[in-house]
């Protein structure tokens, strides 16, 4: 009984480990990056799977020592605790966060600062909804609210290799904006208007996702980004210009 | 562990394994089943019912296998309302036109790169089963199976397999069984299982009455309105874009919601043809037929549109629509829509029995309806300034809006249009100033 339990323990600590590298292997792991920021929240994900990793494994050992070794000396006895160990257990793991929170201030900074943010105007408005994503670009007069906005369902289009701001608006719950490519996730929380940048190196599309468990339809809250070269990105506000002003005796 | 504790565990794992698998409805056993005004109206003729669903079903089929029924004016047209893409030369009948016919062809070859490069090579093997084709991807086996037929041939049939993709009704109707059933109900009926959570409640098609059209007239939609419907979803309802479904897919989406709207209205005709003629026959059934397919065949032909570009919003029209909406006389939207826009206008309440304000309108479904907020709220048939020329010309659907047409002019409705448009810039200049007062944000 005693040996199964270790084995068991032991065998669940490498499935862990085990699953990990077969998900590399199949590309069950993320999509590939193309965002010129992505890599160093690759490099940040990458530092807390080792450490937690680490700990799981070490954990797993413990557990699997303490089974056996107790187990051997037949009744389990009481302790009334023990300081030394205890302080070891409270710094260890303070010391490991307050190392992750400082390793990532840079990347914070950058992401979520203002101070931060690339000094270009705004591509498009983000409008979160249950249970789908609209997107309004401002127009030629880049400016929001006015009569020359253009509002598009499910497709967002950014140019390649520029930053690109957007701006985020829920219209009823939180929601939180994901695309797994870009590395880019914000909740979009009512009332406020949370702003996001960043630059896509590599014209495609990508899915884009509700990350945050919205109500009964979240799975079905998709969205597709579609990166484009300029002079695409500028075709297609020319083609969303056009549809907007349609005088309807086309099928649409 | 204590017997309490395992009780409860049992308990917990039976709640789960019922809820799980036991109330769930197989696709098969799906019905149409009857309206409840039909239910209501022949309440004393139980064998009245019993044949008119009967000749429904005979007619349309059920969900698991849904047809329409044989029209003679089809036959006359050669047009198949099973296959729409077919009929190019039917004219009028709501079919697929050349360039919707050619969005479906590239999106499909979007859709299906890799089973087309397969096929490309001429590895015919390494084309799998396109997720929810199964019917497609048996064509496609039984196509490049055949022995007979030279390689090249089967190569560009298969092709054109891919490329042609165009779900049949019964197709449709399973994608309408898991995409739209749980809103819009088996038989459109508006009364799916989480129907009863949203706000506004989803249509009911089997009135045929749609909101959110280009048609004038209380016309039925086209199929082009509710395809675009399908495209951009209704922006403020519940009502999603379904973009990530393929062209093929929304197209044959809005046949079926035409579909499940026709098989509801001739129901009602049905009955109410019985109360009249206290008789029910096959006849019955054809009249109303004819009756409610020419409504939607009429629809193309009640669009409205405008002929070349469509006016500036300049500084004068905005002017002019500022004054026609607040005119009794002329535009009147303030009654409803408030003086400044914000759907608070004294027309569009009442009070209650007891003293509480509530709407003073319903709809044609029997809700409270409140006007639409115009500085804040998504204009849910679309922002386009043709959509809310449509809105302005033709009313709403089923709702309190009236047809503006007979009243003002082509040229007065643009003003209105283009006033009703700035108002939401009216409103974000009032948020600054506010914030100004507040100290500046």
């Amino acid at each position: 009984m005693r040996r199964l339990t270790v084995l068991l323990i032991v065998l669940l600590a490498a499935a862990c480990v085990w699953s990990f590298v077969v998900a590399r292997e199949h590309g069950w792991w993320f999509p590939r990056n193309v965002s010129a920021f992505g890599e160093r929240i690759d490099h940040l994900f990458e530092l807390i799977t080792w450490i937690a990793g680490a700990v799981l494994v070490i954990v797993f050992l413990l557990l699997a020592l303490v089974v056996w070794r107790g187990a051997r000396a037949g009744r389990a006895e009481r302790a009334h605790g023990d300081t030394r160990l205890e302080v070891a257990w409270t710094v260890l793991p303070a010391g490991v966060l307050v190392f992750l929170a400082y390793d990532q201030l840079d990347e914070w900074r950058e992401l979520k600062y203002a101070g931060s943010r690339p000094n270009v105007p705004v591509t498009a408005r983000v409008v979160a909804s249950q249970f789908d994503w609209h997107f309004v670009y401002p127009g030629r007069d880049g400016r929001f609210d006015t009569l020359d906005d253009l509002e598009t369902a499910y497709e967002l289009s950014v140019p390649e290799d520029e930053p690109v701001v957007l701006e985020l608006v829920s219209r009823d719950v939180i929601h939180s904006f994901f695309v797994p490519a870009l590395r880019v996730k914000q909740d979009v929380v009512p009332g406020m208007r949370p702003v996001i940048w960043f630059e896509a190196r590599e014209s495609g599309a990508y899915e884009i996702v509700c990350a945050e468990l919205c109500g009964w339809g979240h799975y079905k809250m998709a969205g597709e980004l579609a990166v484009l070269p300029r002079a695409r990105f500028d075709a297609r506000l020319v083609e969303l210009e056009r549809e907007f002003a349609s005088n309807g005796e086309a099928a649409r | 562990m204590s017997n309490s504790l395992r009780v409860l565990s049992i308990a917990a794992g039976l709640a789960l394994g019922l809820n799980g698998c036991g109330f769930e409805t197989r696709a098969a056993d799906l019905r149409y089943g009857t309206q409840e005004s039909s239910r209501t109206a022949l309440a004393e003729h139980a064998d009245v019912l019993v044949r008119l669903e009967t000749g429904l079903v005979e007619r349309f089929g059920e969900p698991v296998a849904p047809r329409y029924p044989a029209l003679a004016a089809w036959a006359d047209a050669r047009f198949d309302p099973a296959q729409p893409e077919r009929a190019a030369d039917a004219g009028g009948s709501g079919e697929l036109s050349g360039e919707a016919l050619e969005r479906v062809r590239a999106d499909n070859a979007k859709r299906f790169v890799r089973e087309l490069a397969a096929i490309e090579r001429g590895d015919f093997d390494d084309v799998a089963e396109p997720r929810g084709h199964p019917a497609l991807f048996q064509a496609f086996r039984a196509l490049v199976a055949d022995p007979a037929r030279p390689l090249e041939e089967r190569r560009i049939a298969a092709r054109a397999l891919f490329l042609d993709f165009y779900p049949t009704l019964a197709e449709s109707a399973e994608l309408y069984r898991i995409e739209c059933l749980h809103c819009h109900g088996t038989a459109g009926g508006g009364d799916g299982p989480t129907a009863n959570f949203l706000e506004p409640r989803p249509r009911d098609f089997r009135r045929g009455v749609f909101k959110w059209t280009s048609v004038k007239d209380g016309g039925r939609p086209t199929r082009a309105d509710l395809v675009r419907v399908l495209e951009l979803g209704v922006y403020g309802t519940s009502m999603p874009s379904f973009r990530r479904l393929s062209e093929a897919e929304r197209q044959g989406l809005a046949d079926y919601a035409r579909f499940l709207a026709v098989r509801g209205e001739v129901e009602r005709q049905v009955v109410l043809a019985y109360e009249d003629e206290e008789e029910l026959t096959d006849a019955t059934f054809d009249d109303a037929l004819d009756l409610v397919w020419g409504k939607w065949e009429k629809a193309p032909k009640q669009v409205v549109t405008w002929s070349g570009p469509i006016p500036e919003p300049t500084p004068e029209a905005i002017a002019l629509g500022d004054r026609l909406f607040h005119d009794a006389a002329k535009g009147n939207c303030s009654a409803c829509h408030g003086n400044e826009g914000r759907g608070d206008g004294p027309v569009a309440f009442k009070i209650d029995d007891r003293g509480r304000k509530t709407a003073a309108y319903q709809d044609a479904w029997g809700f409270d309806i409140l006007p639409r907020n115009l500085r804040r709220d998504p204009f849910r048939g679309g922002r386009r300034p043709i959509d809310l020329y449509r809105r302005i010309h033709a009313g709403i659907n089923g709702g309190p809006m009236p047809a503006m047409s007979s009243n003002l002019t082509a040229d007065e409705i643009w003003a209105l249009v283009h006033y009703t448009r700035t108002l939401a810039e009216k409103a974000l200049e009032d948020e600054l100033a506010a914030r100004a007062e507040l100290g500046g944000r």
